[in-house]
Formats: C-alpha cells, sequence, structure tokens
C-alpha cells in the first residue's frame, strides 16, 4: 500500500489495512512506539500495533470483551442485542466508552450464521441466543449433504452483522482497532446438529461432515468478504473444536483445518489481521498456527502441549500475539483485588517483549457487573 | 470356544475400541456360556475405566469417549434383558442429573450420566434447562440420594446456586454435586455444594467421596 494511501485513510480517520503497510514501515512505528512508551502514554492503535509487532509498548494493551455485558449500559435486552445492529453498537460503544479497553472483538454469540442457515433459534430476555436443539436443521447424518449455502442477501443476521461492523468501524475510528468475527464452519454446524451428535459423526462419517463443512465454508467466504470491507482491522475466527475437549487433533486437522485455512487466507487477502480465538482446554495451538497462521490468538486455558504460561510464552510467544487469559470463574467470582492480582502475574510472564494483549479467556461475563472488567482495565494501566 | 476370560476382555475391548459389533458377539458368546452377569458388569467398567483414563491422559479426545460411553449403554442394556433390576431394590445410589435452567449445552451433563450409570448408580436425567423446582421436586418423588447440576454458561449461576440452596434447605440428606465451566471448586463449596466435578474424568472418585460422607 503506498504511504499517500496510508496518509489518506488516516487523515479520514480510518485505520488503514494493517497487513497492506509495508513490515519496514510497520516495524518502524512500532520502534518509535516501542521507545516513545517508555516516556509517553502512546494511544491505542500505537500500544496494539507496538504489541503486534512484539515490542513492548508503554504497559500491555487490554480487551474486556465487555460485548454482551456491555447492555447493561445502555439497557438493551438480550434480544435487541442479538438482532438488532445499531442498538448492539451503542452497547458495544458504551462498553468501550464506559470500561476501557485498546481493541473492540464484535463477538456477539453463536447463533448468527446457524441462524441464517435455518436453525431455529431462542433469544431469551435475560440470556444469550442458543439454538432450539428440537429442531435441528441436521437431523441424521443425510443431513450433512443437504445443507445448501445461503447467500448473504438472503442471510438476515450476518447482514445485520456485517452493518454492525461498519457502524462500529466508523464509530471507533482512530481511537481502536476493530475486529470481526466469525464462527468456523464445525461450530455452526454444531449449532444445527448439536455438539455430541456432531462428536460422534465427525469420527464415524467424516466424510458427510467434510462435505457440510465445504457448503458452510462457501457461505462464510462470502460473509467474511463483507465483514473485510467495512473498515474493520482484524477478523477472529472462532474454532473451538481445535481443542481437546473438542476433537482429536488427527481429526480436527483432516475435517475443519483445510477451511478454516481458506477463510484466514481471504482474511489476509484483504490485508487484515488474522485473530483466532478458542476457548476450549488444551488447545492446538501448532495445528491452528499451521493451518490458519494467524497473528493472534485468543485463548482461556494452555495450550496441550505446555505445562504452564511461561512455556507457552517461550514457545509461541515469538510466533503470535497472545490474547487472554484471566478466567471467566474469577470474573464472576473473584474481587477485583483477585482479578487484578491475576492480571499482574499473566502480565509479567505474557507481556515480556510485546505480543501481548489481557483480556478474558472468553467474553466478560454478560450478567454480571463490570467491575471485574474496569478491575482488568486498571491492572493494565498499573502493572506496566 | 473361546474361553470365559477371552469373552470378558471382548467386553473391555468393545468399550475400549467404541465397537458395537465386538460387543453383540462377546454379549451372544456370553449369553451361551452362562457367564455370570456381575463379571459381563465389571468387564464393562473396566473398559470403560480404561477410556476414561485415556481421555485424562489426553491420548483420546471427547467424541472417542462419547462413542464408548455409547457401547458401555448398549453394553449395560442387554444386561437388563438377562437380569432386570428392581429400581427399588436400594442397591445402587439413585442420581437425578441436568442442566440449570437457563442452559442447553448438555454435552458435559450426558458424558457424567453416562459414566455414572456406568459405575453402576441408578441414573435419572432430566435434560437441559431443567428449572430449579424440578431438581427438588424429582429428587423428593425419586428418593435420590445426590442431585447432580451442570451449567457451562456464568448467565445461569444463580439457578444453579438455588437449586443448591433449596436441595439444602428442603432435602438435607440429600447430596449436591455440581459441575461446569465458569465454577471451580472454590466457587462450588461457596454455593454450598458437597462436591464439584472438574470433568467425567474425576466424577467417580467424586460422587464415591460426597456420597460416603452422607
Amino acid at each position: 500500500m503506498p504511504l499517500s494511501d496510508i496518509v489518506k485513510a488516516l487523515r479520514g480517520g480510518r485505520v488503514p489495512p494493517m497487513k497492506q503497510i509495508p513490515t519496514p514501515l510497520l516495524n518502524a512505528v512500532a520502534t518509535m512506539g516501542s521507545i516513545r512508551g517508555k516516556f509517553s502514554k502512546l494511544s491505542s492503535i500505537e500500544r496494539v500495533l507496538t504489541a503486534f509487532q512484539h515490542k513492548e509498548p508503554d504497559r500491555v494493551p487490554v480487551t474486556p470483551l465487555v460485548n454482551g455485558a456491555a447492555r447493561q449500559i445502555t439497557g438493551i435486552s438480550f434480544p435487541e442485542y442479538s438482532l438488532n445492529a445499531d442498538k448492539t453498537a451503542e452497547a458495544f460503544t458504551a462498553g468501550f466508552e464506559f470500561v476501557g479497553g485498546d481493541l473492540v472483538i464484535l463477538m456477539l454469540d453463536l447463533s448468527v450464521e446457524a441462524a441464517d442457515f435455518g436453525q431455529s433459534m431462542v433469544y431469551p430476555e435475560n440470556s444469550t441466543a442458543y439454538p432450539d436443539y428440537s429442531e435441528p436443521v441436521v437431523r441424521d447424518t443425510e443431513g450433512y449433504v443437504k445443507i445448501r449455502p445461503v447467500r448473504l442477501s438472503d442471510a438476515p443476521r450476518m447482514k445485520e452483522f456485517v452493518r454492525l461492523c461498519e457502524i462500529m468501524a466508523e464509530r471507533t475510528g482512530l481511537r481502536a482497532l476493530v475486529s470481526g468475527f466469525v464462527f468456523g464452519p464445525l461450530g455452526v454446524l454444531s449449532m444445527m446438529r448439536g455438539a455430541e451428535h456432531l462428536f460422534k459423526d465427525c469420527v464415524n462419517y467424516p466424510k458427510k461432515v467434510i462435505k457440510a463443512c465445504e457448503t458452510i465454508t462457501e457461505t462464510l467466504l462470502e460473509f467474511v468478504q463483507a465483514q473485510c470491507v467495512t473498515g474493520v482491522s482484524a477478523i477472529a475466527i472462532d474454532t473451538l473444536f481445535a481443542s481437546w475437549n473438542g476433537l482429536s487433533r488427527e481429526l480436527w486437522e483432516t475435517i475443519e483445518g483445510p477451511f478454516a485455512g481458506e477463510i484466514c487466507q481471504l482474511v489476509k487477502k484483504n490485508g487484515l489481521v488474522v485473530g483466532v480465538h478458542n476457548c476450549g482446554h488444551g488447545l492446538y495451538f501448532d495445528s491452528q498456527i499451521k493451518f490458519m497462521e494467524p497473528e493472534v490468538i485468543s485463548f482461556a486455558h494452555l495450550p496441550d502441549d505446555c505445562k504452564s504460561p511461561k512455556e507457552l510464552k517461550e514457545r509461541y510467544g515469538e510466533q503470535v500475539t497472545l490474547l487472554g487469559y484471566v478466567p471467566t470463574p474469577l470474573l464472576v467470582h473473584g474481587t477485583p483485588q483477585e482479578v487484578m492480582d491475576e492480571c499482574r502475574r499473566q502480565i509479567e510472564v505474557l507481556g515480556r517483549d510485546g505480543g501481548y494483549i489481557l483480556a478474558p479467556g472468553c467474553e466478560y461475563p454478560p450478567n454480571i457487573p463490570l467491575t471485574n472488567a474496569i478491575a482488568m482495565v486498571k491492572a493494565a494501566e498499573r502493572f506496566c | 470356544m473361546k474361553s470365559q476370560t477371552d469373552i470378558l476382555r471382548d467386553f473391555e475391548d468393545a468399550v475400549m475400541s467404541r465397537d458395537p459389533n465386538i460387543l453383540d458377539k462377546a454379549f451372544q458368546k456370553a449369553t451361551a456360556s452362562g457367564l455370570a452377569m456381575d463379571l459381563v458388569l465389571k468387564a464393562l467398567t473396566d473398559g470403560l475405566n480404561s477410556a476414561r483414563m485415556k481421555l485424562q491422559d489426553h491420548s483420546s479426545s471427547i467424541p472417542e469417549f462419547l462413542l464408548s460411553v455409547d457401547v458401555m449403554r448398549q453394553g449395560l442394556d442387554m444386561l437388563k434383558t438377562l437380569q432386570p433390576t428392581n429400581k427399588d431394590d436400594g442397591k445402587a445410589s439413585r442420581i437425578i442429573i441436568g442442566v440449570v435452567e437457563g442452559d442447553v449445552h448438555d454435552l458435559g451433563k450426558n458424558i457424567v450420566a453416562g459414566v455414572l450409570q456406568a459405575c453402576g448408580y441408578d441414573v435419572i436425567d432430566l435434560g437441559r434447562n431443567v428449572p430449579p423446582s424440578v431438581f427438588i421436586e424429582e429428587a423428593k418423588k425419586t428418593r435420590a440420594a445426590l442431585v447432580a447440576v451442570s451449567t457451562m454458561m456464568s448467565t445461569p449461576l444463580e439457578n444453579m446456586r438455588e437449586v443448591v440452596a433449596w436441595c439444602k434447605r428442603d432435602l438435607p440428606h440429600v447430596a449436591v454435586l455440581v459441575g461446569g465451566a465458569p465454577l471451580d471448586e472454590e466457587i462450588a463449596r461457596s454455593f454450598g455444594a458437597d462436591g464439584y466435578a472438574e470433568s467425567a474424568v474425576n466424577v467417580p472418585e467424586e460422587t464415591r467421596r460426597v456420597l460416603e460422607g452422607l
């Protein structure tokens, strides 16, 4: 990307596609950020960019993932949060402004894609949307081959999500990076079949499941392409099943890996950052890196080949930016002091040499007070 | 002709290797040779325990274990046809299990239910999205020894706390076991639960511990 285009984007209040910026320039900006960060406060974008380039910013960037929980600020219901981009954007903006943070990840709920494939959903007033498993789209193993791709023009929830990306990218401007989101094909399929059946079918009927993943990916590619041109800087893909409590490594690499890789290639082609979100236990960092080549991995538990956060940092810290991993139980039940203590421990181990963003392991629990999210932001500000 | 030891090994293998065909053949041979059913049950249980250990050391994953549980359940059903159990004979502790209201993620609960069933408990599965009052009513009605409550989400935790509190108030002789992603041992204790099942791997030991403490 020519320098003039970068300047033009910045003057227009937009973040240029980061991966289209020449690497020497990115490195120079990050080096400057790292030096300047020792004396003065960086902007959120400078801070995240510096961390992405594996250099130490003024402090560790933080994203408290106050997504559904931000409804509490604007007073909208869960169904409104799931279904109305304008109201969702108000909630995300309020979360960003009220709690703080350096990065906004638009993790809405996991029902967006499946709903547009015809999966009946339940939208409770006081909890996150979920599939009506009494009416699964895929009732038996023959159902996998009956799935048809859905065009974005016929996909109200995905269209609404793309609109959310547009609103948030414009509204956030140069205050922070914004990331879109997509559930991987196996995740979408699990909403249409039920996880237990899907797990067994992956072992017994892998070809049928692969066929379904292929069809779903066709739709996801269009969905992701639409997100890529909204002005967001990154797309996060959720590949939950690449973990010990998902599929075996071999099965994941056979079934979902290639499709997840295809989606990530499209994100890269658009010059955006690829993020992976996986809150499974014993996740397969190496397999996900092999297939998706992400810049960032958001995780809730240690990968299967690391026994400690120190080992994680040593093994993967130079390959990817780590995003995590404050435990959900601590956020739900801990005091702000306990949360801050945990954040400090994580910053000390993972924050060294950049390449780390402090965050919860998964979305901030939507029905709890925001106090512990604020504690996370305070911890990032305090424990440099 | 296979020896009884070989047949019992086949039962164990059927569960370990998740193969219902091996189970069918072993059952036919067991019937023909008049193999004692308690030995068959032990072989099936040994098979599931081996599968559980493989899950624990990460040499297998959840889908394989689920299929082992399925074969185990088929084996238990086969045993019932030969030796129907009297539900009220008082030999097996009765366990009520369910996912608390507000959550429909029942994979973990199903695995735990299967493991408990395999361990010889009389398991009554209430399914998912179960209101707190239903747990209590069912526990009263069936004279359960233990109520096992699960959730994968943080939003229904209040409902889980309610199940524990109501159970402790109305059914003090009934133990409560909780499990799920937003919990840990300390939180389970703060709810007043008698036990915490981190996963299907430790659930038999924890259940035994809790029931022995009654």
